[in-house]
């Protein structure tokens, strides 16, 4: 059987805007992954048992907070604490350019502004997957 | 990778949940590898399915009874099945998100599953043993949302618990050739909504008429589960079921069945999909008596040949 792709979507943090989290669920779905969604307002520990518990290949989070600076880095470390070092982890939402360096260095794998194109997305996924968390 | 299976079912004995994932994907990927497993399903954790219509609460209703028994130094184990696209093969498995106060307590293990093929049969044995193996006192399987039909997790499970709303009316008449004969627990939750009384009337009325000495009434229990109502109920139902059913001998009477009944349904998916696959290759009708016929008769041959076919082949072609 083909290997299913399976991605955690979650937004930490407190922003309650959820459309865009939904429609890139919904497009990885279609383009044959298995997506967990686990929804707004969520703690880097809470994100990063789901990705235990749910075994995925990527985690993708969404944050159009501002906040991104702060919660990324709590994230990524949050995995790394639950030992969960095999996951891809991207970046969507509101980032400014100059932030996204930071946040590679942390070990992001990519960031996807507004507007990126969701079949950009699938590629990197379907092309990435299986990278482990670099970074700090 | 076999080597990968024991040092993972090893990390499973020990209690260690990532092990436990990753054996978990490893079956769900290679569904053939679910029959080697040096396994056979210990007999600790009471299964529960759970059924019920599309938003009847289900996944909320879990993730409370999860945390209740978790908290209660009980552990418990979610297998939140969702549909598969047909379209695509891909999933949005949205049940954790209803889950999710439950999934951060130490003693729960929540984990979305693909419903593909047929709930994924021929593995569920694989998945209970691993899932026994780690030594979870109780395992839910969640159902995907429809409930009309009894589904191979409903099989498989020691008890069935069937979860309805009020107001669904008529729907409750088209449950009733299906689920309902089966169920050992009936919860109606969202009991707050207008409907609820008439609902359990209804289904009292509908269990007297059935009830035999073989098929006891199910209990029917209300909830309002968003609220956390009637959870401990549901709780202490299931686990009087439970004992009742290990007293009398019908849980181990259900478990030697459930083994065979799942062998069966994994027999039958893999010999539908071949018809399948035969009626989709070019198989079409202009309408005509005649035609018909003979396609009908090439389509018999070819099916003897590759049930021939794999009745001599020694490996598992799968």
């Amino acid at each position: 059987m083909r290997r299913r792709i399976r991605v955690l979507i979650a937004k930490p943090g407190l922003d309650g805007h959820d459309r865009g989290a939904k429609v890139l669920a919904r497009a990885l779905r279609d383009a044959g992954m298995e997506v967990i969604y686990t929804g707004l307002f969520q703690t880097p520990e809470t994100i990063a048992r789901s990705a235990v518990d749910e075994d995925v290949d990527v985690v993708g989070l969404s944050i159009l907070s501002g906040a991104h600076n702060q919660l990324v880095p709590e994230v990524l470390q949050a995995l790394r604490s639950a030992g969960k070092e095999d996951a891809l982890v991207l970046v969507g939402g509101i980032i400014p350019e100059e932030d996204i360096p930071f946040l590679k260095a942390q070990g992001v794998a990519e960031v996807f502004g507004p507007g990126t194109p969701l079949s950009e997305i699938i590629r990197f996924i379907e092309t990435h997957v299986g990278e482990p968390v670099r970074g700090a | 990778m076999s080597q990968d299976l024991g040092n993972l079912l090893e990390g499973v004995r020990k209690r260690d949940r990532s092990s436990l994932a990753r054996v978990l994907s490893l079956l769900e990927r290679h569904p053939d590898r679910a029959q080697l497993l040096p396994l056979e399903r210990g007999g600790h954790a009471t299964v529960v399915a759970v059924a019920g219509p599309p938003g009847a609460g289900k996944s909320t209703l879990l993730g409370r009874l999860a945390a209740e028994m978790g908290s209660g130094d009980m552990s418990v184990a979610v297998l939140a099945f969702d549909p598969v696209s047909p379209c695509s093969g891909g999933a949005l498995l949205g049940d954790r998100i209803r889950m999710l106060d439950a999934a951060e307590h130490p003693n729960v293990y929540v984990r979305s599953v693909a419903a593909r093929d047929p709930a994924g049969s021929p593995v569920l044995p694989a998945l209970l043993a691993v899932l026994d193996l780690y030594g979870f006192d109780v395992v839910f399987l969640e159902a995907v949302g429809a409930g009309q039909e009894a589904s191979p997790l409903l099989l498989a499970a020691d008890l069935a618990l069937l979860v309805l709303v009020p107001g669904l009316g008529d729907s409750v008449q088209t449950l009733k050739a299906g689920v309902l004969e089966i169920a050992d627990l009936i919860v109606i939750n969202k009991s707050d909504r207008p409907g609820a009384a008439e609902l359990v009337r209804d289904l009292s009325a509908y269990y007297r008429l059935l009830a035999d000495a073989s098929h006891p009434l199910p209990p029917i229990l209300q909830t309002v589960a968003s609220e956390g109502q009637g959870i401990t109920a549901v709780i202490e139902a299931i686990t009087a079921l439970r004992d009742r059913y290990a007293a009398s001998g019908i849980l181990e009477d259900r478990r030697r069945r459930a083994t065979t009944r799942l062998w069966q349904h994994s027999l039958r998916t893999r010999c539908l999909r071949i018809i399948d696959e035969l009626l989709n290759d070019g198989l079409t009708s202009n309408g005509s008596h005649g035609e018909a016929r003979t396609l009908e008769r090439r389509l018999y041959q070819k099916l003897a040949e590759r049930f021939a076919l794999l009745a001599t082949s020694s490996d598992d072609s799968r």
